[in-house]
């Protein structure tokens, strides 16, 4: 049982604490994961708490298969697969709130990720696709294995290994772009 | 962006308001489903009647009343009136009586004795029709029982341990927990109750716990005590039947701690 799991057990157990603790431990995470899908990281700060929000009131059944964090994934990954069948169009975003939410973007791949290289990393995924950009980020910052990543993805491991291919490839064109190296890649 | 502490404060903030939600569409749901299940039984009813009546007016256009007394306790007075009017005005007539009979009356009396076998056959059926719909206008009234839950299986063996209780506390064993989880509000929990005292349990058979079941009861809880043992060893215990919202919500006396737990639990 990983932080994670003993904390959900508490907060099952009555000990709102519990809950507390997840919140602080994965939010910053779960915004960087949702805003690959929704690429803004007010929504993806909305449907962090949608996710939280989701465990506390149906309070579901967390069995030990995955990891806590695969698991916190995954129903992030539903609640924001379930905001975009909602909101299908995008709406039109002015160039000042733009800006705001890139510099509060920033500050967030600032205190997440930390190393000067991911954060460069990051910005770079946003130019690929979203499949892309949640796949990378779970293999890369996550440090997800191929399992986590197809459970969250609810994808086979087969097309996990060639999805992260695919988005490699699409990434190092883009870094090519840009000039950076990528031999860690 | 939030710091963590505010998007605490909203997580459960905005839970709460969803908790809220969630129990009022249910609460409408439930009362919308019991209205329709009570109009589906009176409809049921209704259309049971209307039915048995329907079944009395057939046998009277049939003509199988020997008797205008009868079709009128059908209310096939009508029908009965014209296939008996020989007793008005066409009495003796030949044509009824079949097989030359001199007077035609002996005919009539005869029709009418197997009117009278028939006439409790017919008061049979009608007490076999009216009376299940009786009981079902009946049970409009009454709700059927809540099922009750006595033990719970965890998924995963495991032995609790809790401290006692203190004074004016209580709280539930974990499987009785679990089950509330499982099961809701829909059934009821029937549940042993251990007192404490400065962290000793009260004896169940004592004077202090009576008058404490008997404190329960008063407030509305169903008490009952149950004895348990092989015969040569026989132990009392304070059984509650509650809801989940009377053990969340207990209301805890001062004087004991409260621990509620299934009977079978280890």
């Amino acid at each position: 049982m990983d932080n994670g799991a003993s904390s959900y057990r508490r907060f099952l157990d009555g000990d709102e604490g519990g809950i507390v603790s997840i919140i602080r431990d994965y939010k910053d995470g779960l915004i960087l994961y949702l805003n690959g899908f929704v690429q803004n990281i007010h929504t993806a700060e909305d449907l962090m708490e949608d996710t939280f929000v989701r465990l506390v009131v149906k309070k579901p059944k967390f069995s030990a298969r995955y990891s806590f964090k695969t698991w916190l994934y995954t129903i992030g990954r539903n609640v924001a697969i379930d905001y975009l069948r909602r909101n299908v169009r995008m709406l039109p975003v002015s160039h000042e709130d733009l800006q705001k939410v890139e510099c509060e973007e920033a500050g967030l791949e600032a205190s997440y990720l930390k190393e000067e290289q991911k954060i460069l990393l990051h910005r770079a995924m946003r130019k690929l696709k979203s499949e892309y950009r949640q796949v990378l980020y779970l293999s890369f910052f996550e440090d997800f294995d191929n399992a986590q990543i197809a459970a969250v993805m609810k994808k086979s491991k087969r097309q996990v290994e060639n999805l992260i291919y695919r988005a490699k490839m699409s990434l190092k064109s883009e870094l090519d772009k840009e000039g950076f190296v990528y031999e860690r890649l | 962006m939030k710091d963590y502490e505010e998007v605490v404060q909203d997580v459960l903030r905005r839970s709460v308001e969803e908790i809220g939600r969630n129990k009022k569409r249910q609460r409408m749901l439930l009362r919308g489903s019991c209205m329709i299940a009570a109009l589906g039984i009176i409809i049921a009813v209704g259309v049971g009647m209307r039915f048995g009546r329907d079944s009395g007016g057939k046998e009277n256009s049939a003509g199988q009343f020997a008797t205008q007394e009868d079709a009128e306790i059908l209310g096939a007075k009508d029908v009965v009136e014209g296939d008996f009017g020989m007793e008005g005005g066409r009495g003796g007539n030949t044509d009824i009586v079949p097989g030359g009979n001199p007077s035609g009356y002996d005919m009539i009396s005869d029709e009418r004795t197997d009117g009278e076998g028939k006439m409790e056959s017919i008061k049979e059926d009608l007490h076999e029709n009216f009376e299940p719909a009786q009981v079902e206008e009946n049970s409009i009234i009454t709700m059927p029982p809540m099922k009750m839950i006595s033990s719970y299986q965890e998924k995963e063996k495991a032995v609790y341990c809790y401290a006692a209780p203190k004074e004016g506390e209580f709280f539930c064993s974990t499987p009785l927990k679990h089950a509330m989880e499982e099961y809701g509000e829909e059934v009821l929990y029937k549940v042993v109750v251990q007192l404490f005292c400065d962290g000793s349990v009260v004896e169940p058979e004592s004077e202090e716990a009576k008058l404490e079941g008997e404190r329960l009861a008063g407030l509305g809880y169903t008490v009952v005590w149950e004895s348990y043992g092989d015969g040569e060893e026989v132990s009392q215990y304070i059984m509650l039947h509650a809801t989940k919202k009377q053990l969340t919500k207990f209301d805890a006396g001062n004087q004991y701690g409260y621990m509620f737990r299934f009977f079978d639990e280890p």
